[in-house]
């Protein structure tokens, strides 16, 4: 019996049923520590130096908020994260992580809004492949582009000076700025659109 | 057949990998940077060899021969799988440090090899202790190696970054990064490798030639 193809595929079928099964458990098991880690790593950090000016008061990591954007090409869901900082229990900051196609990828950009003034806190890009000393210099949190978005009002969507917008672009990156802007622009249309579950 | 107690100490010296196995060369030689390194990595493969012994030997009576191996895969696989989230939850540093490494375990011809060469003709008890013995042998091989290159490479002894748990043995002088940068740059490791092989070689001749006399 041993010799029998449908022995093979039944005993191989069930190691890898119960192998998986067993993954499956400790996945979950550990899934919950591993996220909270990379976000007290990477997140953190930077929503403390946005969200700091209001007076923040809730543990926004905690708190986050996961929207569910449709499926992509594969018929996968398409998850984001939102953060929201309260104080004394009313959401009064809201940071959300978008993408832009830059010049050499995309430029993964992290947007705070402060809900009551109805302006940008700040903007920070978490990732980028942009050409070093242009287009690179959206990850300088100095650089006179990225201070220009702190303070905007956003109602209405933020758009390059050159597309009728207030936002003046990176000299010799246009590109760069366009798709850092383009990424701030869907954050705002995100909030808008999702703005009853993400405030709930 | 062997006594209980021999399954177990052959790992320590008789068959010590990665010196009398000369298996598991790769990942002896990337994580061997410090003491660290080389515990952290002994400790995972130790666990993933002990489990897929052990697993290995129970399936042995179900498991049809001309399969053995995918079913070998999948035991291991699951196994190093299980090693990486846990330690990615739970010993992040360390998981850092060792990074691909960790996965890479699958591929260790120890594991494999002890899963065809012995959990798949013997009993869960003997392959148990044979997981063990090897895998501490593996640990120790790889912690010495480990404290010898950093020792030498930077003065310093780490036992657990993430508790800043280690010493600084040899004091640097300020700005001093290195003693020895050589030893731990990869050829570092197989000037150690081959020197250790080289004075286990002529210990065990030794042992060897007192016995004939």
């Amino acid at each position: 019996m041993r010799d029998r193809i449908w022995f093979m595929v039944l005993v191989l079928g069930l190691v890898g049923g119960v192998a998986g099964l067993g993954l499956a458990a400790v996945r979950d098991l550990t899934f919950p520590v591993i996220e909270k880690r990379i976000l007290d790593e990477k997140v953190k950090p930077t929503l403390e130096t946005l969200f700091a000016p209001l007076g923040i008061d809730n543990d926004y990591i905690a708190d986050r908020v996961v929207l569910d954007l449709g499926l992509d090409d594969w018929g996968r869901k398409i998850r984001l994260t939102v953060f929201v900082g309260r104080k004394g229990g009313a959401p009064a900051a809201v940071a959300l992580q978008t993408a832009g196609g830059g010049y050499g990828g995309d430029i993964e950009v992290l947007t705070a809004f402060d809900i009551a003034g109805g302006k940008i806190i700040g903007v920070k890009t978490l990732a980028q492949k942009e050409t070093k000393g242009l287009g690179a210099r959206v990850s300088d949190d100095g650089e006179p582009f990225i201070k220009q978005f702190a303070g905007l009002a956003y109602e209405g969507g933020v758009k390059l000076r050159s597309a009728d917008g207030e936002v003046d672009a990176i000299s010799g990156a246009t590109i760069s700025s366009t798709g850092f802007t383009a990424a701030v622009d869907s954050a705002v249309r995100l909030l808008a659109e999702r703005r009853a579950e993400i405030l709930k | 057949m062997r006594s209980l107690t021999s399954e177990f100490t052959k790992g320590l010296w008789e068959q010590i990998p990665p010196f009398r196995l000369v298996l598991g060369l790769c990942p002896t030689l990337a994580v061997t940077k410090s003491l660290e390194g080389g515990w952290g990595m002994g400790a995972a493969t130790t666990f993933v060899l002990v489990m897929s012994n052990l697993f290995v030997s129970l399936l042995r009576p179900v498991i049809p021969p001309k399969v053995r191996v995918p079913a070998f895969i999948v035991v291991i696989a699951t196994f190093v799988v299980i090693t990486e989230l846990m330690m990615s939850a739970y010993t992040p540093v360390l998981s850092d440090m060792l990074g691909v490494f960790i996965p890479l375990i699958v591929v260790n011809c120890i594991i494999l090899g002890r899963a065809e060469a012995f959990a798949f003709k013997n009993g869960p008890g003997r392959s148990l202790l044979d997981g063990l013995g090897i895998g501490i042998g593996y640990t120790l091989a790889l912690s010495v190696l480990g404290s010898l290159r950093e020792l030498l490479g930077t003065g310093a002894l780490t036992v657990f970054s993430q508790a800043e748990l280690g010493v600084q043995v040899i004091p640097l002088a300020p700005g001093q990064e290195y003693l020895f940068k050589f030893m731990v740059d990869p050829p570092g490791a197989f000037v150690c490798l081959g020197a250790m092989l080289m004075l286990m070689n002529a210990a065990s001749q030794r042992s060897a030639k007192a016995k004939a006399a």
